[in-house]
């Protein structure tokens, strides 16, 4: 590792079939289209998935040099948590002190910095993304997709991430009618975001 | 290691995964016969293959059959007609084709493989080390070993070029990391179409099926001493090998010359096509290892010459032919070479660590050599390890402990119960 901070590392939490392999190719691209990155990763856990089982997918973004890092990110400067059920004290604690800790739930920042007894450096970012999907009829078969709406909390907290980029990739990779749709939930999450 | 990289090049770079830039690397080089079975890693190769068959961005006929044995006896006989030929695999699905690989490279077919390593069982495991790569070692294919998403891309478009050289006809493995490479996205520049045209012609293949009365094939069973035909003398056996060897070894020149063609072409190097170098010039010890172990290397060395140790890195790209002139050469001016092997010749040591070794046999005053093993079956390997290793093989350097035997690092004994079980 270079003592540098020039490579953020993220890691997403999430379950089998919430499409946290897509959000991390999400990142990687729209982050990348930034034209400020020399390289970006972004790989799913390795091995079998099974839907429903706690996963995890990852991406890392560097600035300044190419990534040689092959190891697995052990001490991660954003945890993007798409199940809040999936959480441990374990997961929550390898995050960076000065890291960014977000997650999809209906209760507060102060919730979380209490229960998991995060540091004062370390920036929480929540919204209640699977209601915002409910109530946008944003489902697939009856359950909520919060892997792209919940990006717009990235947005919040990464700046060389931005909307627009995020939107470029969701108009590529998706139809006309899902590409709407996501283009105005991401900016809804956005706006949504409770920080502390 | 130059990475020069054109502006108007910008529009044409993708975000993609290891298997995909091999896939693409196939549709550019115009491969006209693919036959794969699935299994993991590897899959999303020829899933994307098949896909821009259908699609139609690829002309190529694709041949769907039973096993990895009989996908390779397709891809043998496809190439025999003159055909373009490659497929993919992993692990098991490579040690099926086994039967076949000798087959191909004894009749001088040009077959590419792409392989994206996975660990031996058992145990059963999806993941990556070596081991694959390592084992199909002797049966007269040049193999090669990438360490970035890029890098698959280019050294496919190069194996074609080096597996079809008159001077080659040798079938070629194009080996990089399962998951670490082949499940990850990372930026990848796509070339023009017709600069790779340019470099990669239609194939000349000194098989040509469409004129059969002039085909000069190897005879079916061959015998031990030289047969004299009114037609002419055919080799036997023996002759046919010392051909074979002899291909072999003139094709490191060729791996160099489609190296720096491709780079005049397209401005990416790797080397000097053989090897990589990284931090050398003022190094008296060098790291030496190949793919993903390699690529930690370069991460960890920033650590390593911080605590002072003037040390580079050295990774392999030619696995086979074995480079040994070349690094006879190049490892005379180092004090120490620690070698880190994700694989093990069962029964002696790292393969990587005992290639080296003998190769750099007889010089005056040799390098001291140390392997160890890391990383087997997808055990992650950290700075941490590559630290470790090199201040324990620095360590043995000092003391002069020379020693064959297996090191593992990062091995986790102490947390299994049942080693202390006796104890109690």
């Amino acid at each position: 590792m270079t003592g540098k901070n020039i490579i953020v590392n993220i890691i997403i939490h999430a379950r089998g079939g919430q499409g946290a392999v897509t959000a991390s190719q999400f990142i990687a691209e729209a982050a990348f289209l930034s034209g400020q990155l020399i390289d970006v990763h972004a790989y799913p856990s390795f091995g079998a998935e099974r839907r429903g089982a706690p996963i995890q997918a990852y991406a890392k973004l560097s600035t300044e040099e190419k990534i040689w890092d092959r190891s697995f990110i052990t001490n991660p400067d954003i945890l993007l948590v798409f199940d809040e059920s999936v959480l441990n004290q374990e997961i929550v604690s390898s995050l960076k002190k000065d890291g960014t800790f977000i997650v999809n739930s209906d209760k507060n920042p102060t919730y979380f910095k209490e229960t998991y007894d995060l540091s004062k450096q370390t920036k929480i970012i929540v919204a209640d993304i699977t209601k915002l999907a409910i109530e946008n009829s944003l489902t697939i078969d009856g359950n909520p997709i919060v892997n792209t709406p919940i990006l717009g909390l990235l947005a919040k907290a990464l700046p060389i991430l931005t909307l627009d980029n995020l939107k470029k990739i969701i108009n590529k990779r998706m139809n006309k009618e899902l590409s709407k749709l996501n283009n105005k939930l991401i900016e809804q999450g956005y706006n949504l975001a409770k920080t502390l | 290691m130059t990475q020069a990289i054109k502006v108007n090049k910008e529009e044409n770079r993708k975000i993609l995964t290891g298997n995909h830039a091999a896939a693409h690397a196939f549709r550019q080089a115009k491969v006209e016969v693919v036959s794969a079975y699935p299994i993991t890693p590897q899959s999303p190769v020829v899933e994307k293959i098949s896909d821009f068959i259908a699609k139609g961005k690829l002309n190529a006929r694709f041949v769907r059959v039973e096993s990895e044995h009989s996908a390779l006896a397709v891809c043998c006989a496809a190439s025999a007609t003159g055909s373009r030929v490659g497929t993919a695999t992993s692990a098991h699905g490579l040690e099926l084709m086994y039967e076949m690989l000798p087959w191909a490279s004894g009749n001088r077919l040009p077959i590419i493989i792409n392989l994206a390593t996975r660990a031996l069982g058992a145990p059963w495991s999806v993941w990556t080390d070596h081991q694959d790569f390592i084992t199909v070692r002797d049966v007269g294919w040049i193999q090669l070993f990438c360490e970035n998403n890029q890098e698959i891309y280019d050294t496919n478009l190069q194996a074609f070029k080096i597996a079809e050289d008159p001077r080659v006809f040798l079938p070629t493995i194009v080996g990089y990391d399962g998951y670490i490479l082949s499940h990850t996205m990372m930026p990848v520049i796509l070339e023009d179409q017709k600069e790779i045209d340019n470099f990669l012609p239609p194939i000349n293949h000194h098989i040509n099926l469409s004129d059969i009365s002039k085909v000069k094939g190897v005879d079916p069973v061959t015998t031990p001493h030289i047969v004299k035909r009114k037609e002419g003398t055919a080799p036997g056996y023996y002759e046919y090998r010392y051909s074979l060897q002899k291909a072999l070894e003139s094709s490191i020149d060729v791996v160099k010359q489609a190296h720096d063609e491709f780079a005049e072409e397209f401005g990416r190097s790797y080397g000097n096509g053989i090897y990589k170098t990284y931090l050398t010039k003022d190094a008296d010890s060098v790291i030496f290892a190949m793919g993903s172990i390699a690529s930690q290397a370069r991460n960890a060395l920033e650590t390593l010459r911080n605590s002072g140790l003037n040390i580079g890195l050295v990774s392999l790209r030619l696995f086979r032919p074995f480079p040994a002139e070349d690094l006879r050469n190049l490892m005379a001016q180092f004090k120490n070479i620690i070698v880190f092997d994700r694989d093990i010749g069962y029964g002696y040591e790292g393969v990587l660590s005992y290639e080296l070794k003998s190769a750099l046999y007889g010089l005056n005053n040799p390098p001291f050599i140390k392997g160890f093993i890391v990383g087997l079956g997808g055990r992650d390997v950290s700075d941490d390890q590559i630290i470790e290793g090199v201040e324990k093989g620095l360590d043995y350097a000092e003391k002069g402990e020379f020693s064959n035997k297996t090191e593992f690092i990062g091995l986790k004994l102490d947390e299994l119960d049942f080693l202390n079980r006796g104890e109690k």
